[in-house]
């Protein structure tokens, strides 16, 4: 009996595809894990030359940052930058007068008192 | 697209173009490979087993490729990945920077280990150490 394809059929199945031959199959794969195989190995490398650097040189990084810790440390400190000091325009004398006088500590002494005494 | 194995300074690019077995990188396979022809494999994936070429033979291992309980015998060996067993390289053996070889090696002729390769085993030229150079 002949049995006639039905109508569902797929019309991509008769179409002729082009199959790749052995030989290309091969070597397609071959190339493809090569450039994975680089890609792997040369990040597998640079991560154990980092390493080994890394141990190698540790100390010497370690003295570096020491000797910039200790160099921040103790430098010594700039005096004091405040406008003040540093602007050659004289100030008004008021103002200095006011600065001075809010600079001295607050004591209450019995030459100070404008009242000393009632009257 | 590159046609040239990266790296190899010793083993022959025109024996790794050669090879026509593949274990695929995520694939494994457990088990011996052995056969009497002049073949080659590349294994990228896991294999748990020996490999064998009786005659000729290349095989290389990935940088991808893990290989354990092993015992491989070929002619040529060219190590990327990691291999846990022995070695027998018939005529050249080369272990890359990126390679990891946790057993013993041996080969009859040459041998080439790359900076940073990491070895921890006993490695043994087969070949009449006081010959003369040819």
């Amino acid at each position: 009996m002949r049995v006639e394809p039905s109508s569902t059929h797929s019309p991509r199945f008769n179409r002729p595809v082009a199959v790749p031959s052995t030989e290309e199959l091969r070597s397609q794969a071959l190339n493809a894990s090569w450039q994975r195989d680089r890609r792997v190995a040369r990040r597998r490398l640079a991560w154990r030359w980092a390493w080994w650097y890394a141990r190698q040189y540790a100390w010497i990084l370690a003295l570096l940052t020491a000797l910039l810790a200790a160099v921040w440390h103790w430098w010594p400190a700039p005096r004091s930058t405040s406008a003040q000091t540093l602007s050659s325009v004289p100030m008004n004398p008021g103002a200095r007068t006011e600065q001075a006088a809010s600079d001295e500590p607050l004591t209450l002494t019995s030459e100070k008192r404008l009242h000393t005494k009632e009257p | 697209m590159s046609n040239s194995p990266a790296s190899t300074r010793l083993v022959p690019a025109e024996r790794l173009s050669a090879i026509n077995s593949l274990i695929a990188e995520g694939a494994v396979f457990d088990g011996n490979f052995h056969t009497t022809k002049d073949q080659g494999i590349k294994v990228d994936g896991h294999l748990k087993g020996n490999i064998t070429f009786e005659a000729g033979g290349t095989l290389h291992v990935g940088a991808t490729g893990v290989i354990e309980n092993t015992r491989l015998e070929a002619d040529y060996v060219f190590i990327e990945g990691k291999v846990l067993g022995t070695v027998i390289a018939r005529k050249a053996l080369e272990i890359t920077g990126s390679a990891t070889l946790l057993g013993d090696a041996s080969y009859d002729e040459l041998i080439d280990m790359h900076p940073r390769a990491r070895v921890r085993g006993k490695i043994e030229y087969r070949g009449d150490i006081d010959a003369l150079p040819t």
